[in-house]
């Protein structure tokens, strides 16, 4: 129940972002891509479990989706604040990305599994970039900084559930679907938040 | 049986801890988010509390700059009127006396010579007035020649000014060089009635781009820390005048030992 509401929240929060995409910057139309990759895979993601099919392979690709365009979000986000900050976002983000296609050559048949090791360095990294934002966000108003937030918590809360997932499939049905309902709960509020950002900056600015 | 119940109290065991963790994130993450928001109310605070000192110090500074335009007027009225209209008086007196006549020729004589005296002194006083009131020299020579009609003016009645200028005034820039020309008036004058210095040195030098002037005299001195000094016009004046630069002020006194004052812009 939980899932189908947090990815009815993406769903209005892709069309409500795709519906201002005209005029704005780069890393609004990242983000946009973001919520419309993830909101894709998990429909399909959904598709091939509800047909009992192993859609682990698909992990792969939320992997690389979400932390490609995130940091290319906040690449775009960080370059009018702080040169320093975005070319160290730029920097890093091609040394993971690097890293996990080698872990990726080393071990192909990483690609049919859950990739624990990769949920964990992208997640860390990724908090870095928002924390990195939220301490910018300091001493002068940012866009972003709901989505921000939501990211924040979202990833903090969720990084266990991702890393551990491999270990949870072990676990019993009923905690398992508990600690995976906490996880849609947890996207849920991150969309609910993505959606109050949305009327804040961008609703009434169609006009303007 | 046994082992079944041993594996679910294990499993338990893994859900309790991924749980626990899942919720240590949560609120570790809270903190951190309160954190940050507490860091910034405090900061917008501190820059609030920054901005209206600042606000409070420009008024003060207009309030000092109204005054002394007030004081200026007061004294200008008063120069008008002891030094002109007095004069202007007598001649208008003495002229009477001729145009009613009945003088002897020795008395219409003195009468128009006393006209003339006193006319001559009118004129004076009213140049006098006018050149105090902007220095013609500032606008026909610059500067620097200004500064030395200053000292010269200032030297003499037991007082002596050594002036030295190793630098370049940029003319054009005539509000600048008044302010500057007004700052080293107010100095001069203060050490003079205040300080009774007997000399005064003026060294003006550029110094990484900047203009720099070191001022000292020989006088009385004050205490730094004595408020009273620096809540005085002329300190209020000189200190606007250097805001108006865009320069920095410093001064260093001690009871009859001098003072010295540096200032760059």
């Amino acid at each position: 129940m939980l899932y189908y509401i947090g990815q009815f929240l993406l769903l209005v929060n892709v069309v409500l972002y795709g519906a201002r995409l005209s005029g704005k910057g780069k890393a609004y139309r990242f983000f946009w891509s973001y919520l419309l990759a993830i909101f894709c895979l998990q429909l399909v993601m959904k598709a091939y479990s509800s047909q009992s099919i192993n859609n682990h392979f698909l992990s792969t690709y939320y992997l690389f989706l979400q932390f490609g365009l995130l940091s290319a979000f906040f690449y775009d986000l960080f370059v009018p604040i702080k040169r320093k900050i975005s070319r160290l976002v730029s920097y890093l983000s091609l040394a993971v990305v690097l890293g996990l296609l080698i872990q990726y050559l080393i071990h192909p048949e990483q690609y049919y599994t859950f990739n624990s090791l990769g949920f964990l360095v992208t997640t860390v990294v990724l908090i870095t970039y928002t924390v990195l934002y939220l301490y910018e966000m300091l001493s002068q108003k940012l866009p972003f900084y709901v989505v921000c937030i939501g990211l924040f918590i979202y990833l903090i809360s969720s990084s266990l559930i991702f890393v551990s997932a491999t270990s949870l499939i072990a676990l019993n049905n009923k905690i398992n679907t508990l600690i995976w309902d906490i996880n849609a709960l947890l996207f849920m509020v991150y969309q609910l938040l993505i959606l109050w950002e949305w009327k804040q900056s961008f609703f009434q600015k169609k006009t303007g | 049986m046994g082992m079944e119940t041993e594996f679910l109290s294990e499993e338990n065991g893994i859900s309790l801890v991924v749980l626990g963790g899942i919720s240590f994130m949560f609120l570790v993450g809270m903190l951190l988010l309160l954190f940050f928001y507490f860091s910034k109310k405090k900061i917008v605070q501190k820059e609030l509390e920054k901005k209206n000192l600042e606000l409070t110090h420009q008024k003060n500074l207009l309030e000092a700059t109204l005054e002394t335009q007030e004081k200026e007027r007061q004294r200008i009225a008063r120069d008008l009127h002891d030094d002109i209209s007095s004069k202007l008086n007598m001649v208008s007196l003495h002229s009477d006396l001729l145009l009613t006549g009945n003088l002897a020729e020795s008395e219409q004589k003195e009468a128009l010579e006393t006209i003339l005296s006193l006319s001559g002194k009118a004129l004076e006083n009213s140049r006098h007035i006018a050149h105090d009131l902007f220095p013609p020299v500032l606008e026909k020579f610059g500067l620097d020649a200004a500064i030395e009609e200053l000292c010269s003016e200032f030297s003499g009645h037991g007082t002596q000014i050594s002036y030295h200028n190793q630098s370049l005034f940029d003319e054009t820039q005539k509000s600048k060089n008044l302010h500057v020309f007004r700052i080293l008036q107010e100095l001069i004058h203060n050490s003079i009635k205040h300080g009774s210095a007997s000399h005064i040195q003026l060294h003006i030098e550029d110094r990484k781009d900047k203009k720099y002037f070191h001022y000292q005299d020989n006088g009385k001195g004050f205490q730094i820390e004595d408020k009273q000094n620096h809540k005085g016009l002329g300190m209020k004046n000189i200190d606007s005048r250097i805001q108006f630069l865009q320069g920095s002020l410093f001064i260093h006194s001690e009871l009859g030992k001098g003072t010295t004052v540096i200032f760059t812009f």
